[in-house]
Formats: C-alpha cells, structure tokens, sequence
C-alpha cells in the first residue's frame, strides 16, 4: 500500500465500516503462530498481529477490531490500522479473507 | 459531467436518446437471434444512467454467454449497483481516474466530489473478485506524477491501469491545454516503460499505441466489431467518424455482410493516411468535431 497516496485515505474511509471474512479450510495455534490453510488447500503461517486479528473477524466491523487490539497492543490507533491494512491486503492476497463493504 | 477530454461530446447539443431502454433490450434479442455476439463493451456517456433497463440488456446477452467490458465513472455505483453486475462474466471493469489527486479530477469532470466516488467504486469492484482497470487520461498538469497514478491503482486493487495521452477528438478540441506536446509525449512514453517494468508484478500497465497506428492494425481487418451510438448509429469506430448504418432502420445482418470490408473504403483510408503519426491530429477531419460521415 502506498500511504502517501490520496487513494489509501479512501479505501482507509471505507474499511472502518466494512467486515472481514475470513475463507478458511483449517487452522491451527501454535504459539504466538497461526497456521492457515485456505480453500485451495495452500498452507500460510501467520504472525501474532494477523493472528490476533484473524481469530476477530468473526461478524465484527473492522473499526470495532482496531479498537478491541488497540486494548492488547500498546500502539497509537491509527498506527495500528496502517499496519491492520497491509496485513488485510497480503490475507486477500493469500485468498484467507475477503472484505464485505 | 462534462469532461474536458470527452471524445465523444458526450451529453452536448443533443435531443433525447432515440436509443431507449426499450430499443436496446430489442437490439439485443435480435442480436441474439441472429446468431450472438463474442464480448460486448457497455459504455457511454455513463451506463448506469439507463437504470435497470441496462440489467435487462445486460441479462439477454448475459444468457447467451457473452462475456462484458464495462466502462463507468464510477459515480453511480453502490452495493446494489455491484451487486446486480457481479453476476455477469467480465473481462474487466473500468473506472475512470482522470488523475491521482482529487482536485485535478473533480476539476477536469467539473464534479466535486466526483473522485472520491469513483476512487470508492474502484475499490468495491476490486473487493468483489472483478478484474478491475483503471483508466486514466494524462495532461500536461500531471505528467510529472506517472508514478502517483501507478501507485493509486495499486492502492485500489486494479489488475490494469490504461493509461495515456488524450485522444485530439471531440470536447479536447475546445480545451487545447490538456493535449500534450511532442516533448511531454516524449518523457510519457519513456517514464511509463520504466515503470512498467517497476511495477510488473503488481499490475499490468496498458498503454495504447499512436491513433494512426492503431487504426492502421484495425485496417489490416475485415469488420469485427461496431460502436452503437445512442441515435442507433453504427459508426466504425470509436476513433474515426464513419457511420455505416442504423440499428433502429436498418437490418443488422445486412449492414454487417455489406460493409464487412468498410477499412478499405477510400474515404477511410484517407482518414487514416492523414492521422498525425505523433500527435493524432486529422486533416481531413476531426473526430467527433462536426458531421459524421455515411459510407
């Protein structure tokens, strides 16, 4: 994602009320990692940030998921939507989530 | 809208659409009937302005298996909108960005807001699993800033940008200062090879070769495809004003078998040989800037 673009505070506008689906065959914890195999059998290892998000979207609003993570991670709110993002566009990527708008 | 680059002078000095819902939904059966169409582009003007009956077009061509181009300015589109589209087959879906920067944009489609709103539509088709392509128009204000129209289309999801200089056709004529020199046209076609190869692996960027070069590959052809203008006007082509029947007075099949070598007519060739190879530019006339001409 390009931040200093006018493109990303659109799209930044329109995912706080959007909700994450997640499109998963399986997964599994592992400690601080999340192991995920999506619908086309390819298997990814998460880290704790898309973990922890991963395990949220379950029906909730993106901006309802900031704020509940804002509780775990020490971290200025909009810092950690930026990273929210990229994390959101690599798991649409890896075919593991979609955004319903 | 009134875009300063619109080719085709779109809205401008013209009475009601003869070509109504109504006329289109027959045009398409009878396209159907008569054996189908490959692909079809919905275009406009804006589309989505023809309301359900565009569906209803859509759904005839849609059950016998034509696959669709769109094109739209993404103003209209909400969920509803993308909703009813996502049950076609697509190639693409285009959104018009004329620039990376909300003002320009607005400006250049005498729109607030209309960015914004296009930007949004954008991102929805790429969120729904549509190809989405990005096309954008280049004028001297921005061709410093190739890089920030690559960077936009990344952002919003887009598969393609179509990206480029602005067609001498129709309302551009009235606003010379959006056509670019041979030098900026120079530094255009440089900087977007080098970004081409930059940005590779994240989208494809689609530039389209000099007009006369174009129509001189659709030339080599016999007749494979039409615009339908909104009075039922089958002109040639988007780029030259050659008009070779009407749908809503004559007979499709005929029109087709009858000018199925219309490229090699005189008069066309003429239009051709006298394209600027540089900058498009026609001396025996100008596209969208006076009459059509009837072969």
């Amino acid at each position: 994602m390009y931040r200093d673009s006018e493109s990303y505070l659109v799209i930044k506008k329109m995912l706080q009320n959007s909700v994450p689906h997640t499109k998963i065959l399986k997964l599994r914890e592992e400690g601080e990692v999340l192991i995920v195999v999506n619908l086309n059998t390819d298997t990814f290892f998460l880290n704790e940030v898309a973990k922890d998000f991963l395990l949220l979207c379950n029906g909730r609003k993106f901006s309802e998921i900031v704020d509940e993570l804002c509780e775990i991670y020490d971290v200025d709110k909009d810092i950690l939507t930026d990273d929210l993002m990229d994390i959101i566009r690599d798991l649409q990527y890896k075919r593991i989530l979609y955004m319903e708008v | 809208m009134k875009c300063k680059h619109c080719y085709n002078r779109s809205g401008e000095n013209r009475p009601a659409d003869a070509m109504t819902g109504d006329k289109w939904i027959e045009f398409a059966k009878k396209l159907v009937d008569k054996g189908g169409i490959l692909d079809a582009t919905i275009s406009g003007g804006e589309p989505l302005l023809l309301g359900d009956k565009l569906f209803e077009f859509m759904n005839i061509l849609d059950a016998d298996n034509t696959i669709f181009n769109f094109i739209s300015n993404g103003y209209f589109f909400d969920k509803t909108v993308l909703e009813k589209l996502k049950k076609y087959r697509f190639y693409w879906i285009q959104i018009s960005l004329d620039s990376y920067s909300s003002k320009l944009h607005d400006e250049f489609r005498g729109v607030q807001g209309s960015w914004e709103r296009a930007a949004r539509a954008a991102y929805m088709v790429a969120l729904s699993g549509i190809p989405l392509r990005i096309a954008s128009t280049i004028t001297p204000k921005d061709i410093n800033h190739l890089e920030e129209f690559v960077h936009m289309a990344i952002n919003l999801g887009a598969s393609y940008l179509a990206i480029g200089e602005i067609l001498p056709s129709g309302r551009a004529f009235d606003n010379d200062e959006i056509l670019l020199s041979t030098a900026e046209l120079n530094q255009f076609y440089s900087e977007i090879n080098k970004l081409q190869k930059i940005y590779r692996k994240d989208l494809t960027i689609q530039i389209s070769s000099s007009l006369r070069t174009q129509l001189k590959y659709s030339a080599f052809e016999k007749l494979n495809g039409a615009i339908v203008r909104p009075n039922g006007d089958i002109r040639l082509d988007c780029t030259c004003p050659f008009v070779i029947g009407n749908i809503l007075r004559d007979d499709i099949e005929e029109i087709w078998a009858k000018y199925s070598d219309c490229w090699q007519n005189p008069l066309v060739k003429k239009f051709i040989e006298s394209c600027d190879p540089i900058s498009g530019k026609n001396s025996f006339a100008e596209n969208y800037n006076g009459e059509d001409i009837y072969l």
